[in-house]
């Protein structure tokens, strides 16, 4: 096994891919704690990490169990969905046909949000608030869990997997964002997200083609190594179509983000 | 909001309903010819490797197609 090229790109992936679904879930706490104090904001946020936690704790020993086959088999055709889905958006963001994601805009829609409800004297606008922080945190949470499963399952020479190693890669992303996020005290908009989900929704589809063929028997050549060379053809397949469709599509208006 | 919760979940995979149903159909039936042992693993294993690529661009030229 090709132990330190898998290693990276485990890390490197969960690490990216992280701090992507971490920025979104910043910029929503932020509008909320900025609109309605930090109360809520900490509240909905410490409730949703505590039954993101709850829930890996009970699953996460079950995975287990699982045979490695249909593991390999139910997590390659999801990793397949999510990262053809943000390769496919990636792509078309590129070429221009759709908006680029706009944490600012994210931002001033939640605090618009929340303000507008503010002016109706709503008596549980800090539960709306608290439910707000709480959603995105679980949502996001939620995709770098299954980031970090999808990435490491990656068995090792010795049997096990990689899952702590990709856990450290989220780790550091969470690490990171929360300590550029306390410094500048704003949405992290500079954050160059299209290509962060470009380069992992590479990785992801990689990943994906690679387990669902393990979970058939099939024996890529090159082993591990493999995966990179899934992510040079799904590589040069964006930047064909980007290059191919851009002086097209580039002047028509973008039908929005999501 | 669970219910708002559970859409947005589902979201997460799927999106564009071509891709999401291009995508499953092709691994079940590479799963299920592999399973069958009609094909070999490499054939499975070039199934995977042409068709998936070929459902990402159909998926983006179809989308530009809808657009005017």
């Amino acid at each position: 096994m090709n132990q330190l090229p898998t290693l990276v790109s485990v890390v490197g992936s969960s690490f990216l891919a992280s701090i992507v679904e971490i920025v979104e879930a910043f910029t929503i706490i932020l509008a909320v704690s900025i609109v309605r104090g930090w109360r809520p904001a900490i509240i909905g946020t410490s409730a949703a990490l505590a039954l993101l936690a709850v829930a890996v704790l009970i699953f996460g020993p079950l995975l287990e169990l699982v045979p490695i086959h249909v593991l390999q088999f139910t997590i390659g055709i999801l990793t397949l969905l999510f990262g053809l889905r943000w390769l496919r958006k990636a792509i078309l963001r590129s070429i221009g046909v759709i908006a680029m994601h706009d944490e600012d805009a994210i931002f001033t829609k939640e605090a618009n949000s929340l303000t507008a409800l503010e002016r109706q004297k709503l008596s549980r606008l800090e539960w709306i608030a608290g439910t707000t922080a709480f959603k995105a945190v679980l949502l996001e949470g939620l995709e770098v869990i299954f980031i970090v499963i999808a990435l490491g399952s990656t068995r090792t020479s010795d049997g096990g997997n990689l899952i702590w190693e990709a856990s450290l890669g989220a780790l550091a992303a969470c690490v990171l964002v929360l300590i550029a996020g306390a410094i500048v005290h704003k949405p992290l908009s500079t954050v160059p997200e299209n290509t962060l989900k470009y380069s992992v929704g590479i990785m992801l589809s990689a990943f994906g083609v690679f387990w669902t063929g393990e979970s058939f028997g099939i024996e890529w050549p090159g082993a591990d190594l493999s995966i990179v060379g899934f992510g040079l053809i799904f590589f040069a397949i964006g930047t064909t179509l980007v290059n191919m469709y851009r002086p097209r599509y580039a002047k028509s208006a973008p039908v929005g983000a999501h | 909001m669970i219910k708002g919760i559970w859409s947005e979940l589902v979201g997460l995979f799927v999106d564009d309903e071509f891709l999401a149903i291009a995508i499953v159909a092709l691994v079940m039936g590479v799963g299920v010819l592999r399973y069958l042992e009609i094909v070999d693993p490499v054939v499975a294993g070039a199934g995977l490797v042409i068709g998936l690529p070929a459902i990402l661009i159909a998926g983006v030229v179809r989308t530009l197609r809808r657009i005017p």
